[in-house]
């Protein structure tokens, strides 16, 4: 389902990534862990095409991003920074999320994940409002309005309480019977999955 | 349909930004009650151009409501991974930067007919609202051109008052055909590098 060949990517004079080969398939539960500065956030951006590899190419489905951009439907990601309007209420952010994928109101899924994280009683509140813990969580539904069959995680469990932590390592086990979820971690994680470190720019 | 969602989200949020909206409304009050006030001890022909000059104002208040806040907030990058053309989100950018420039810019025209008494001013709004597309085009641009820049909040007026030059004399002239024809030379342009811009 990813497809990474050879991808490089420098900063300045500064090489972060230095031929990243990486072949995923269906129901697979991958943790990138390394330290901070190590890449993880540069690779997931790479993986889903919002920064282009100095060298290689990514491949999402069979097919090359820099082409098609319909790979987009398939993926949903979890970014470190918080990407919903404060202004706009915890629901109105996930349906202005659902009608950019075409959806009219949130799919089973994220209705599922927005009931096991407890954001019902959070519906009408400003995201200006909420808490890290509770933005990171409406991210978390964020990234799963489009159903995607490939989920990236940039750092999923940072700033969340035990509960929460709990939680969403159960819901990326259950996630990942079906589906590609790729998570990133400064340090080892507790549950079962394929660990991948990045270190010096390398995948091992 | 996405246009329409991407621009009903940007009303929606910008009309909830209280402080942001009541500010922009005095800005209006207050430059309109200077300028009919001014124009009664200086002359009356000051009022036409101070009207254009505020407009432009208003045009630079609002570029930062489009991409440069975008960005700002993170949420840029939320719009860059939507199955969305850039095309798509330049159009609706344009589009409610027009609404904003028109509304602001037709209240200004009315109070300032209102206070100086100077009803003929009202005769120029449909060269306005010509002029409130091409600034809204302008404005869009501008934003989107520097947002990755850390200057960008002092580069978007230098990037406007550019781009508004050409269009200085035609607006005074109140020559609204050529004014139709420089903004849809500005329109295609814009929309044809917005593309290249955005997916950088």
């Amino acid at each position: 389902m990813i497809e990474l060949v050879d991808v490089w990517k420098r900063f300045g004079r500064v090489w972060i990534l230095r031929g990243v080969n990486m072949n995923v398939r269906r129901s697979t539960l991958i943790a990138i862990v390394g330290e901070n500065g190590s890449g993880k956030t540069t690779l997931l951006k790479i993986i889903c095409g919002l920064i282009k590899p100095t060298r290689g190419s990514v491949k999402i489905l069979g097919r090359d991003i820099r082409k098609d951009s319909t790979y987009k439907y398939h993926v949903g990601i979890l970014f470190h920074e918080n990407v919903l309007y404060d202004e706009l209420t915890v629901h109105e952010n996930l349906i202005f999320y659902s009608r950019m994928y075409g959806f009219k109101d949130l799919n089973d899924l994220a209705r599922n994940v927005f009931k096991r994280l407890n954001l019902e009683r959070y519906r009408d509140v400003k995201v200006r409002d909420l808490s890290y813990g509770w933005r990171k969580r409406v991210n978390f539904v964020r990234a799963l309005v489009n159903d995607p069959e490939i989920i990236l995680l940039d750092e999923p469990l940072s700033g969340l309480d035990e509960t929460a932590r709990n939680t969403i390592l159960d819901l990326l086990s259950d996630l990942s019977n079906e589906r590609v979820v790729i998570m990133t971690s400064p340090t080892e994680l507790d549950v079962e999955c394929r660990t991948f470190h990045l270190m010096n720019g390398v995948l091992a | 349909m996405r246009l329409l969602w991407l621009l009903l989200k940007d009303i929606r949020v910008e009309s909830r930004r209280g402080f942001e909206v009541i500010s922009v409304i005095l800005f209006v009050f207050i430059s309109s009650l200077l300028i009919s006030q001014s124009s009664y001890v200086i002359s009356r022909d000051t009022i036409v151009p101070a009207f254009w000059l505020t407009v432009v104002f208003i045009a630079i208040f609002t570029s930062t409501t489009s991409f440069i806040r975008e960005i700002d907030k993170n949420t840029f990058f939320g719009l860059k991974l939507l199955p969305v053309s850039p095309l798509t989100v330049f159009m609706s950018k344009t589009i409610f930067t027009f609404i904003l420039i028109s509304s602001l810019g037709t209240l200004e025209l009315l109070l300032l007919a209102t206070f100086s008494s100077y009803w003929e001013i009202l005769d120029l709004i449909t060269i306005f609202m010509v002029f409130s597309l091409y600034l809204s085009i302008v404005s869009s641009f501008s934003s989107a051109l520097v947002m990755y820049s850390e200057g960008r909040s002092f580069l978007v007026p230098m990037l406007m008052f550019i781009f508004i030059s050409p269009v200085i004399l035609t607006i005074l002239k109140q020559d609204i055909y050529t004014l139709l024809i420089e903004t849809s030379v500005l329109f295609a342009a814009f929309l044809t590098l917005s593309e290249y811009v955005l997916e950088v």
